[in-house]
């Protein structure tokens, strides 16, 4: 850069005021230039006149084409990477960077000069002691090291501190510059006292007071520092309230007892301790402090300047803060585990449960109500019912245990409150909590579109971000998705210089805020996606890639205005990055260990709230989906042509029957009997599981009628699995069957009944119980002596062939059995019997059954009424009437 | 650890790069609305000065589908993969997942032939085994991916079963002519080749509902509004055509066209959906009911098209 030439007037009697300047490395005061050479002659003069100077932000001068050197040195102490800094080597640098020479003023408020090195002034300074990492020459000479008191309490056995112990003892916290009138050596140490046992107002040794130490043991000698009461860090078996088993007390030697007496005058709170004789061998002296530091004899920090509303990002502290911060954030985010799922009921949820209205985009559905992780949920409860007025839907509540569940519902249908089904009493108030209130009929309800793609309710919304809104009926936005019911789904992208959506929105009564900094990944995509304890995602990226975050907002319009910060969270290592202006920018992170990070996007202005990304990198991401699948019966893996009665199972029994496949991975089902019908498919949740309803749904009629089937489920060239469904009642499931269609339908059995009634409505579902199928008519009813309506009873049964259907008996039906028994009546019974290759025949006339068998005699006649109430004529009537009971 | 400002960023625009996008985002997400994946992309890509690409990604997203490399599950979700193997011949293997190329390169033996959409990969039969069985995969016969060995041969024997289905449980005649008379058109000949016609007989019948489904119903010989009937799946609707037109002597006919080491495949018919995966396994299917294959795999397709659906080629 070339010097700036500026143009205006001249005095020559400045020229000696002005070569002065020329000579000096730091700015002048007006009356130092010109009282000799000017004012002393009695002229009137200004240095303001002439255009070869300019005065400093102080009142000071320096030549008008010099840089200032003040800012760039202020902005690098408070960076507080130093607490101070040669400024003439510094000036020297700077010149040779800008292209002119440097100055600094020494006017400069905020800075404290001494000879060649500058620091901050007091007045910029905080409280909290400057950690700096110290030359080998500086270390012991001007800088001591800095220990927690554990740690210098913890360098006993004696002789374990010195040279040899010196770096590792002083590694975890830093150096320290400090001015003592007194040289330093190498036993000595800084550390920060704890409590106010010694605080007896004018000791200076106040809790938080930063505090020299002089190490009192050499080779296992105690070093004497030649005092009669000195105050000692001291180590025993005794128990000090306030630091444990080591104190800092004033020993006065003078007394027979070890006695380690407190300074502060509150004997109560700070009683002195007595050493007993038999824990004397315990006792060590670790150190003697030699006093606290004065504020003034000591590097400090920087103080944190901010302005309101602003968020400090300029100085190296600052940021370390902000990765600190960050990385404080992000082991919440990780580290906030739900107790382990070991089985043991507790008491009270640990955590708030939650429920809330979310959305998804339009074609996932649009709005959905979103609940969980309920961590400490009683493994008790196995359902939980989502219920609005007009609504309802039951989950399982397995599956919100640990993670969050949605599932659609429609806008209208609410408010939705909880119930678990039969614990109500146990569960009603947490689950009250978890109300979730329908959306404002007459206002446009927002929700921000996050990083998983879900949005979620925000009460304003703010440019640099894209939003879902719940349009009520009352508004009328044309390019919503209609939800039904008058209500819409709007999805916008709110770039931050659309004035037009912006004003729209401002008319449709949506509160517009600041514009907002996104955070999103790029390009590599991430290998895999996590959830946290907290049920929120995170991305995993693969060990050795590199990913890309963009950083969208259009609020950084300064380069300073937007830094990023990545933090690791095991050990809080923290990086940042200045953003580069404009609507977006791309932030590549290179070089990542292993670990858990979080990136962090963070705008000056508090008012732009930070955007987080959190992340994994691990060696093993990509983990492939599992091609395996099995189908479960009762917790048994079943095989290929399983036979069991699918009728008898619970289809509210979770376990009953459970196929585990690949995450959505489609399965047809077919159910066959004489020939293959295929009852639809369905594909497998988002754990890869169908229960047992959604697996006998598709077949729920015919498991319960058919008393056989083959049940296949298909997975395409994953395989299949056929079950053989085999129908077997028990008696006792039987004879309770027979019994209610008596009791709810004895007024069909007093013989008046039309025989078509008599056998759909009565003796059909009671052939069914006994194991037939009713079939068609055969003939009719006139065709035979007396009036008698036949009908074929059919069973199918799996044979060496494959599945035959057959006819097995007849039912005929007549108005009374003595009519039915003559020999014409059975002479034609018979017939018809041989006709359809069977042997038997049920008689039924009313409630009065028989059977009637081919060319022979009459058999037992049972009182359908009576027959279920006693066990004999039950087993007589089964061995009768009953197929494969 | 190290941040630095990224400068640029390759554009991805071709269907084959967004391939590889949209499989690394369904696999990284393993269950995820197919809207999201497509919105993310396409958000993705536009902060790299890629155009918006909404219409592309749906597009290759339903091929994927299609496909088998992502599974379209209900409520438009899109859900990852297992890995599936397919032996081609020769050392080839066709592979389906959603796994990105990138993660199988490191998971499997040999190298991409070719990669995108379609992805073929060069790797011994043994070490492949191996290298699918650690990746709880799946190595298939294209028989078996397709499902030929539990589809029915499209012949007289199949025409039987759906006789034999007719018997035991017909539909009455003029079941569905309360749904607005469906005008009922059977699959027959007309001046040497099968086509839809309003006759009075035929076996298989074809009628578009008032709800503009189209009903495939086979019957004895009148239509459906006048004879008993069954109703056939579009599936089965597919196969009965084949079967219908080799049971009269005058089986249906595909095209064979050579084009160096590509041979293009044309049928005037729909094929069913076991025969559908198979030819598209060697073949990537175009438009018009085509498919572009290897020329070395023009007999094998051929031979089996012409077992299976009785096809006869030309060309």
């Amino acid at each position: 850069m070339n010097a700036i030439v500026l143009g205006g007037s001249t005095r020559s009697d400045f020229d000696l005021a002005a070569r002065r300047l020329a000579e000096a490395q730091t700015s002048l005061t007006e009356r130092e230039l010109l009282e000799a050479t000017v004012w002393a002659f009695g002229e009137d003069g200004r240095l303001r006149e002439d255009a070869r100077f300019r005065d400093t932000p102080w009142g000071r001068w320096i030549l008008a084409g010099r840089f200032l050197a003040n800012e760039t040195i202020v902005r690098e102490l408070r960076e507080g990477e130093r607490a101070e800094i040669g400024w003439v080597e510094r000036c020297a640098e700077l010149s040779r960077h800008v292209g002119v020479e440097a100055v600094i003023c020494v006017g400069d408020p905020r800075l404290s000069f001494a000879g060649e090195r500058v620091r901050l002034a007091a007045s910029e300074l905080s409280g909290e002691p400057l950690l700096e990492e110290a030359t080998p020459f500086e270390q012991y000479r001007t800088h001591l090291p800095v220990l927690t008191l554990e740690a210098a309490a913890a360098s006993e056995p004696a002789g374990e501190w010195g040279p040899g112990a010196r770096a590792q003892a002083v590694d975890a916290l830093g150096w320290l510059r400090v001015d003592l009138d007194r040289p330093l050596n190498d036993r000595m140490f800084v550390a920060r006292l704890r409590g106010a046992s010694m605080d007896d107002g004018h000791s200076g040794l106040v809790d938080g007071a930063w505090v020299v130490f002089e190490h009192a043991f050499h080779r296992g000698v105690a070093y004497d520092s030649g005092r009669v009461q000195p105050n000692l860090l001291v180590r025993g078996a005794f128990h000090d309230s306030e630091t444990g088993s080591y104190a800092i007390k004033r020993w006065d030697r003078d007394r027979k007892r070890v006695r380690l007496e407190s300074l502060n005058p509150d004997r109560a709170r700070y009683p002195d301790i007595v050493v007993k004789a038999g824990e004397l061998d315990e006792l060590r002296v670790i150190a003697t402090a030699l006093g606290p530091l004065a504020p003034s004899s000591f590097g400090r920090r920087p103080r944190l300047r901010r302005r309101p509303g602003t968020r400090a990002l300029r100085s190296r502290a600052d940021l370390r803060r902000l990765g600190e911060e960050a990385a404080a954030r992000a082991r919440t985010f990780f580290e906030a585990a739900p107790p382990p799922d070991d089985g043991e009921e507790r008491e009270a949820p640990p955590a708030r449960w939650q429920a809330a209205l979310v959305c998804c985009a339009a074609e996932a559905g649009g709005p959905h109500l979103e609940v969980g992780p309920l961590v400490g949920l009683p493994r008790f409860v196995r359902r939980l019912v989502a219920k609005g007025p007009s609504w309802e839907h039951t989950l399982l509540a397995s599956n919100v245990r640990s993670f969050a569940l949605r599932e659609r519902v429609d806008v209208w249908t609410g408010p939705w409150s909880w119930s678990a089904p039969g614990f109500e009493d146990e569960l009603g108030a947490d689950l009250a909590a978890m109300e979730v209130a329908a959306p404002d009929a007459e206002a446009l309800t927002a929700f921000r579109v996050e990083a998983d793609s879900i949005a979620r309710r925000v009460g304003i919304v703010s440019p640099g971000a894209a939003y879902r809104f719940l349009v009520p009926p009352s508004h009328a936005v044309p390019e919503a998705s209609p939800l039904g019911h008058g209500w819409a789904l709007w999805e916008v992208g709110l770039e931050p210089g659309d004035r037009a959506r912006l004003s729209r929105l401002a008319e449709l009564g949506v509160a517009v805020g600041e514009a907002q900094l996104a955070l999103a990944w790029s390009l590599p995509l991430p290998a895999g996606w996590m959830t946290s304890a907290r049920g929120e995602d995170y991305a995993c990226f693969a060990l050795g890639t590199d990913p890309v975050a963009v950083v969208r907002g259009g609020a950084i319009v300064e380069a300073d205005d937007a830094v990023a910060v990545l933090a690791r969270v095991e050990d809080g290592e923290a990086r940042t990055l200045r953003l580069e202006p404009g609507p977006r920018a791309l932030v590549k992170l290179e070089g990542l260990g292993v670990g858990r990070y979080v990136l962090s996007a963070l705008h000056r202005r508090v008012v732009v709230p930070p955007a987080r990304l959190f992340f994994e990198v691990a060696t093993n991401v990509d983990t492939f989906i599992d091609a395996a699948w099995s189908l479960a019966c009762r917790g048994e893996t079943v095989a290929d042509g399983h036979r069991l009665d699918l009728g008898a199972l619970d289809a509210n029994d979770d376990d009953a029957l459970v196929l585990r496949a690949p995450p959505g991975w489609p399965v047809a089902f077919s159910w066959t009997v004489l020939r293959r019908d295929y009852r639809g498919t369905r594909s497998a949740g988002a754990d890869g599981e169908l229960g047992t309803r959604a697996l006998l749904a598709p077949i729920e009629e015919r498991r319960r009628r058919e008393s056989i089937g083959d049940f296949e489920l298909d997975l395409a060239e994953l395989g299949t699995v056929s079950l053989a469904h085999a129908r077997q009642p028990s008696p006792a499931a039987v004879r309770a069957g027979v019994a209610r269609i008596v009791e709810e339908r004895h007024a069909l059995f007093d013989g008046s009944a039309a025989y078509a009634d008599l056998a759909r409505l009565a003796v059909g579902p009671i052939c069914e119980w006994l194991g037939y199928e009713l079939g068609d008519t055969v003939g009719s009813p006139f065709d035979g002596p007396t009036t008698l309506a036949i009908w074929r009873l059919e069973r199918t049964e799996r044979g060496l062939l494959g599945m035959e259907h057959k006819t097995v008996r007849l039912l005929v039906l007549g108005d009374a059995l003595d009519a039915m028994r003559t020999p014409a009546a059975a002479a034609f019974i018979s017939q018809r019997c041989r006709a359809e290759g069977v042997r038997d025949a049920i008689l039924v006339a009313g409630a009065a059954w028989t059977t009637h068998r081919v060319d022979s005699s009459p058999k037992p006649v049972f009182e359908l009424t009576s027959v279920t109430e006693s066990d004999e004529p039950w087993r007589a009537f089964v061995n009768a009437f009953g197929e494969g009971i | 650890m190290q941040l630095r400002l990224q400068d640029a960023m390759p554009p991805a625009a071709t269907r084959d790069e967004l391939a590889e996008l949209v499989r690394a985002e369904v696999h990284a997400r393993r269950w995820t609305p197919r809207a999201s994946v497509i919105a993310r992309l396409s958000r993705t890509l536009a902060a790299l000065e890629v155009p918006r690409l909404e219409p592309e990604l749906l597009a290759v997203c339903r091929e994927l589908e299609r496909r088998g490399d992502l599974q379209r599950a209900e409520g438009g979700y899109l859900a990852a993969t297992p890995v599936r193997a397919v032996a081609l011949g020769a050392e080839r293997w066709r592979i389906f997942t959603s796994a990105p190329s990138a993660s199988l390169d490191a998971a499997l033996p040999g190298a991409f032939e070719r990669t995108g959409l379609s992805r073929v990969r060069r790797a011994g039969d043994e070490g492949m085994h191996e290298a699918i069985a650690v990746a709880r995969g799946v190595c298939l016969r294209p028989e078996a991916w397709a499902g030929l060995d539990r589809a029915p041969r499209a012949d007289r024997a199949w025409l039987d079963t759906l006789d034999r289905r007719l018997d035991a449980d017909p539909s009455p005649a003029g079941s569905y002519e309360r749904e607005g008379e469906p005008s009922w058109r059977a699959w027959a000949q007309h001046e040497g080749r099968f086509v839809w016609r309003r006759v009075e007989q035929g076996r298989l019948w074809r009628a578009r509902l008032a709800n503009a489904r189209w009903l495939v119903a086979w019957t004895r010989g009148a239509s459906p509004a006048r004879a008993p009937f069954i109703r056939l799946d579009r599936d089965e609707g597919t196969r009965a055509r084949f079967a219908v037109a080799v049971a009269d002597g005058a089986p249906l006919a595909c095209r064979w066209e050579s084009d160096g080491e590509r041979a293009r495949l044309t049928v005037g018919a729909w094929l069913p959906r076991a025969e559908y995966r198979y030819a598209s396994i060697f073949g990537e299917p175009v438009e018009g009911g085509a498919w572009t294959l290897e020329a070395e795999h023009r007999a094998e397709v051929a031979r089996v098209l012409s077992t299976r659906l009785g096809l006869v080629g030309e060309g």
